[in-house]
């Protein structure tokens, strides 16, 4: 199964944009206002840097995934573990999107009809998709929705221009001060982009060079979009409002009024971003089988996407019931001690091991 | 049975057995001057009688044999030394075989004391003259079409394509039609893997008839429980020509004007001949237009049940309040409306094509009066259910080949079911099965919907707009044209 | 079989959801709520009032004149305002649906006993709701009655208050903008006031008719600090940078003469007088100038006429916005967004003012200058007189 470069460009960037329109622009700006794009440019930055790292260290281990590599790295049982943590992270993470996404739509716009029921048709559909075609269906999915999809996000943000007072992102700086621009980029950064999908994915990419620009670019486009999207969100509602927008990217779509006609589009964007949860959930949803199957030696992948799949929904009705569960977006131990471990110090870790066997290998070589 | 017997009685018993009951079955004795006995036989009506007499019967038994030859020791020596003028013969060793050339109208030549027949190809029966395809009319362009007669058709195509590298392969299949399939490619620009799975394919049908090349498609197609055709049908030369530059083969059945055109994508349906014909400015506008009306033919019904029942507010305040008043009296829900005029209308759609042309107003004044104005008036149905239905056939027509509406219009159905249950959440989940569906496709190794996905860069603007020849580069090995 | 059972488990679910589906709703089940009124009741209660639109048959909702069989008003009082909501959703027969409101009208009395800033709650946090509707005040009167009315022109009265305001210019007062104003510490909220009049439309009918009669300011806490008649509210509207356009008549030095004009692409802008001293403000309001009515006996084809006409326009422009001005700062309302400029040019200086601002305010000097210019003298030169 080969991922061409246009492809992953596309299934990176959707999967960093549906994360990024959901959730770090509420935190940044609820701690540093106005300034709010200044975290998110930082902690942008600092994703950026981490997709770097991880892309050496793909780019040096060329022919394996994540689970190979880190068993040659790291030793057998400790590779084991590691990566079982990484699984745990895929797991939970799709789990958050869905539930989020389903939640999101009983608010919005479906009252009645049972959860259970979007769960069923969500998880159904990106379990079929990875049976279907594994990462081939995915990405060429991607590249159909992707020009789309980020297109409208980015159209979205102009359309209220009449809306939109620059003055209001003013004064730079002189409100906030540093500390609170920097927690904002500590409460936001992780959920910006998530690199560790490319650990996986890089593996079947056709062409290892085009591929990796194209994730650097994925990369690049959803942060872009990230700052312009804080910026206008000041822009269109002030900074007090922005901060107690849970979605903030949602409610800049119910401003929109075109020629006084075209109005409440919401609805037609909620579509949009289903489709973007996709691609990032059947993404997660291969990686997760495909990993466990090298992981337990189990040939058959597609089965085991399917019991993923089945998994994921039982965990999030059972974690429906309980809130601790369900809201562990600002968990301090999570944000400060877990993702960092898994998104920035690992993969350093691993590009330097690896580093060192090189040297050792020339050295022996020589 | 096996060989032609060397005795005249048994060959016309073995013959006149075989064609038991057949009052058009015609077996004449002939002796010529020198006591040779002749035996013609063939089937009335599908020879040209003229040309047998004029260059076989005359010379024997009239004239005489060229150049003075006085005795005819074999006949089968007169064809060797090719005394015989008719333009195609062989001869044929076993009587099986000499049925078989009978029935497709060839003429049976048996001579008495010779293990031999020989088999002419004097087919002269009965065929329609080339008429413009009625459902691929072009405004400009070719107004030849193919018909029934495989030759014709083969000769269409080769007037047009006057290259030794196009091939015609041919094949016989059907238990009972044994009709005669050509497979057309043009060698060296088609793919290779493709032909080898259609011979492999051809050979591997096994049935009882093949009347139309449409039973040869569901022997082809990998995935016939699809929805979306794998084969392309079409009845013009032209756009056969095209293909088979593209690098595409085309398969010609006898019996029917439908030429088979494999690998298509999803992008061979929404384009027409016409295209080609045309300014390139213009063919943008056109194209746009029909990728438009497309989707409007298979997602206006669920858009209009999206947004007046689920999402009223996306609606401006004015159009809904109009929406709102003209929806007052309706008994139905809005669902079960519009799936009520959308087979309503496919029904009307459906008689019009069997209609006898008298009975052809009758139904347009039954279905726009009757069911359309006065359901309106009497409330049972709303207006702008009327409107949304009408637009959506009419986007339907815009599609140019008819076998690609087919899925569209089932597609409607689908998307109106899931539409009605989640609104535009339901949608978007029906939208992206058919994607899902879609991108795993394959017609003959093609991902049907490339140049798309997978993304191809050079291809993908002869899809969107029609690139201009001038500007085009190269050739195409595996094209996605028309 | 794989396939098998994966063709069952669509279609169960199909059916499943098919049976579940409870969620649509006809629009002959909702009940378009246009504009809603909110008003103070007895014993610390809140009366919410919704007027509802009834599409009829016969005509379009939109043609024709005002009938009474439009529209509907149904009241409720309950403790806040989704319990009053809620009651009224109880009476109604269909589901109310507020997004295509076109206007929240509440009552001097709620602004005067209770805290608006409850409402303000409710609007943002249920998604269902669109800020886009206008914030008005109804002085005098009860918001409810204001619901209660007929409209000579249009069916609704919210529909018409709404199209009135947009067609005079003045869109800039939706619910969100008020909340932006409200929230921030250097603006304060202006809001529109209409008051029910009797007005005589045909020789038989004199009927109320509820007509924009000036502004209010708010201060702080959302309580009013002061009303501004027509001519005032439209001066302040101008210098706080919300007006469109605008009609001025301004008489002539002789005193009985009169110049008419009308203003487009009002602006204004905010400038220190002092860069060291912050303040003292400057506030220059610009325009273009179409005059339009001149019972003068200048030829205003002369050019020095006409400049004449320029600097004595401004000077007089200047006089009464300046008024205005005076007026609004003793109130302690800064509606015209000085604070926020403040905070921006001089944040250090304003994070010491902001948390009073409405009494530092009246200690601001801040200057009227107009720059208004003269764009054009009409179609003809001297008067007809």
């Amino acid at each position: 199964m080969k991922v061409s470069g246009y492809q992953m460009f596309w299934l990176i960037s959707i999967s960093s944009l549906i994360v990024f329109s959901f959730l770090p622009m509420h935190l940044a700006v609820e701690q540093a206002r106005q300034d709010g794009w200044i975290s998110i440019l930082l902690g942008g930055m600092i994703m950026l840097a981490a997709t770097w790292i991880t892309l050496r260290v793909c780019m040096q281990n060329k022919d394996k995934t994540l689970v190979g590599f880190v068993k040659d790295l790291l030793g057998t049982v400790l590779g084991k573990i590691v990566v079982v943590f990484y699984f745990l992270l895929w797991f939970t993470q799709m789990a958050t999107i869905v539930r989020g996404m389903a939640e999101f739509q009983n608010l919005v716009m479906l009252h009645n009809t049972p959860m259970v029921l979007i769960l069923l048709c969500m998880l159904f559909l990106v379990a079929y998709a990875v049976y279907r075609g594994g990462i081939i269906a995915v990405s060429r999915c991607a590249e159909i929705i992707g020009p789309l999809f980020v297109l409208l996000l980015y159209v979205q943000l102009f359309l209220n221009p009449q809306d939109m007072d620059v003055k209001r992102a003013l004064p730079i700086y002189a409100d906030s001060g540093w500390l609170a621009i920097l927690t904002g980029t500590l409460h936001s950064f992780n959920y910006m982009v998530d690199p560790s999908i490319v650990l996986m994915l890089f593996f079947f990419a056709e062409n290892k060079r085009t591929a990796s620009r194209a994730i650097m670019w994925g990369t690049a486009v959803a942060m872009l979009w990230g700052v312009l999207a804080t910026l206008v969100l000041v822009f269109v509602t002030g900074p007090r409002i922005a901060a107690e927008l849970v979605v903030p990217v949602y409610s800049l779509t119910k401003f929109v009024s075109i020629l006084n006609f075209v109005q409440n589009i919401d609805a037609f964007y909620i579509p949009f971003w289903l489709f973007g949860a996709f691609i990032k959930l059947s993404v997660g949803l291969f990686i997760l089988s495909y990993g466990i199957s090298e992981w337990t030696g189990f040939k058959n992948w597609r089965l085991i996407a399917w019991l993923a799949a089945v998994a994921c929904l039982a965990f999030v009705l059972f974690s429906a019931h309980r809130i601790e569960l369900s809201n562990t977006l600002k968990n301090a131990y999570l944000i400060g001690l877990v993702y960092p471990a898994l998104y920035i110090v690992l993969p350093l870790i691993l590009w330097m091991l690896g580093s060192l066997r090189r040297r050792r290998k020339t050295a022996n070589a020589a | 049975m096996g060989a032609v017997s060397q005795s005249a009685e048994i060959n016309e018993a073995y013959l006149r057995a075989q064609f038991q009951r057949c009052s058009d079955f015609v077996l004449r004795s002939f002796t010529l001057r020198d006591e040779t006995r002749l035996m013609l036989v063939y089937l009335d009506g599908m020879i040209r009688s003229e040309s047998v007499e004029d260059n076989f019967l005359k010379p024997l038994l009239f004239d005489g044999l060229p150049q003075g030859i006085d005795r005819i020791s074999s006949l089968v020596e007169m064809f060797r030394r090719e005394w015989l003028p008719l333009t195609s013969i062989k001869t044929e060793d076993s009587l099986d075989g000499l049925v078989t050339c009978v029935l497709q109208g060839c003429l049976g030549i048996l001579v008495d004391g010779e293990t031999s027949a020989l088999v002419a190809q004097v087919q002269g029966y009965e065929k329609r003259g080339i008429e413009e395809p009625q459902k691929e009319s072009t405004l400009r362009g070719s107004k030849e079409g193919f018909v029934e007669h495989l030759r014709t058709n083969t000769s269409l195509i080769r007037r047009r394509i006057v290259h030794p590298q196009l091939k015609m392969e041919s094949y016989t299949v059907g238990k009972y039609t044994q009709t005669e399939v050509v497979l057309s490619y043009m060698q060296g620009i088609a793919d290779e893997q493709v032909l080898s799975v259609v011979r492999d394919k051809l050979d591997k049908i096994d049935t009882d008839g093949v009347i139309d090349s449409a039973y040869i498609e569901e022997w082809l197609e990998n995935n016939s429980f699809s929805i979306f055709p794998q084969v392309q049908n079409t009845e013009r030369p032209d756009v056969v020509v095209a293909s088979l530059l593209e690098g595409k083969v085309a398969l010609i059945a006898n019996g029917t004007p439908s030429v088979l055109i494999l690998p298509i994508t999803l992008w061979s349906g929404l384009q027409s001949a016409d295209d080609y014909f045309e300014r390139f400015v213009f063919v943008l506008l056109i194209r746009t237009i029909r990728y438009i009306m497309t989707f409007i033919s298979f997602a206006l019904p669920a858009i209009y049940v999206a947004l007046s029942t689920f999402h009223p507010e996306m609606i401006p305040s004015y159009l809904m309040i109009s929406i709102a008043t003209a929806r007052e009296s309706s008994p139905f829900p809005t669902v079960v409306e519009v799936f009520l005029m959308m087979f309503i209308f496919d029904g009307l759609q459906e008689a019009g094509v069997h209609l006898p042309n008298q009975l052809g107003p009758v139904v347009s004044i039954i279905g726009a009066l009757v069911i359309g104005q006065a359901a309106v008036e009497a409330g049972i149905i709303s207006t702008p259910i009327i409107i949304v239905i009408s637009l959506t056939g009419v986007a339907t027509y815009t599609i140019p080949r008819y076998s690609a509406t087919l899925p569209f219009r089932l597609i409607r159905y689908l998307l109106l079911f899931v539409t009605g249950m989640l609104g535009f959440v339901g949608f978007a989940f029906g939208i992206l099965f058919l994607l899902i569906h879609l991108v795993m496709l394959e017609s003959f190794g093609t991902p049907y919907l490339s140049p798309v996905a997978p993304f191809d860069g050079k291809r993908i603007k002869d899809i969107l707009i029609r690139y201009p020849f001038a500007l085009k580069s190269g050739r195409n090995k595996k094209g996605m044209g028309r | 079989m794989i396939r098998f059972l994966l063709r069952t488990s669509v279609l169960m679910l199909l059916a499943g959801a098919a049976s579940g589906c409870t969620d649509f709703i006809e629009p002959n089940q909702l009940a378009f709520v246009m504009g809603t009124a909110v008003d103070h009741a007895d014993d610390g209660e809140i009366e919410v009032s919704h007027q509802i639109v009834i599409p009829t048959q016969k005509s379009g909702p939109f043609g024709g004149s005002g009938d009474s069989d439009s529209f509907v008003v149904m009241s409720a009082k309950g403790k806040n305002v989704f319990e009053a909501i809620h009651k009224v959703q109880k009476k109604m027969t269909r589901r109310l649906m507020p997004s295509h409101r076109q206007l929240i009208a509440i009552s001097e009395q709620y602004f005067q006993k209770d805290d608006v800033s409850t409402l303000f709650d409710k609007l943002n946090r249920d998604p269902a709701n669109n800020l886009r509707d206008i914030t008005v005040l109804v002085k005098g009167d009860l918001a409810k009655n204001f619901l209660l009315l007929d409209h000579p022109m249009e069916h609704l009265s919210s529909i018409a208050t709404g199209k009135e305001m947009e067609i005079n210019g003045m869109n800039r007062f939706s619910t969100r903008q008020f909340i932006i104003d409200s929230l921030s510490e250097g603006t304060r909220p202006l809001v529109p006031v209409l008051q029910i009049e009797q007005v005589k439309v045909r020789s038989k009918e004199t009927g109320p008719i509820a007509a924009l009669s000036g502004f209010a300011a708010l201060n702080k806490k959302l309580k009013i600090a002061g009303f501004l008649n027509d001519a005032e509210g439209a001066g302040a509207v101008w210098m706080s940078g919300k007006g469109t356009f605008h009609a001025i008549t301004l008489p002539w030095k002789n005193g009985k003469d009169t110049l008419s004009f009308r203003l487009t692409h009002l602006g204004r802008k905010i400038d220190s007088a002092d860069d060291h001293d912050p303040q003292r403000i400057v506030l220059t309001v610009m325009a273009q100038a179409y005059l339009l009515e001149n019972t003068t006996s200048l030829d205003l084809s002369e050019t020095h006429y006409m400049l004449e006409v320029q600097k004595y326009m401004n000077d007089k422009i200047r006089e009464d916005l300046q008024l205005t001005m005076d007026k609004v700062q003793e109130w302690g309302s800064d509606v015209f967004g000085i604070g926020e400029y403040l905070h921006r040019s001089s944040p250090y200086w304003w994070k010491s003012q902001k948390d009073d601002w409405d009494h530092k305010f009246k200690a601001l000097d801040v200057t009227v200058r107009s720059n208004v210019q003269l764009r054009s003298v009409g179609a003809s030169g001297t008067s007809f007189n």
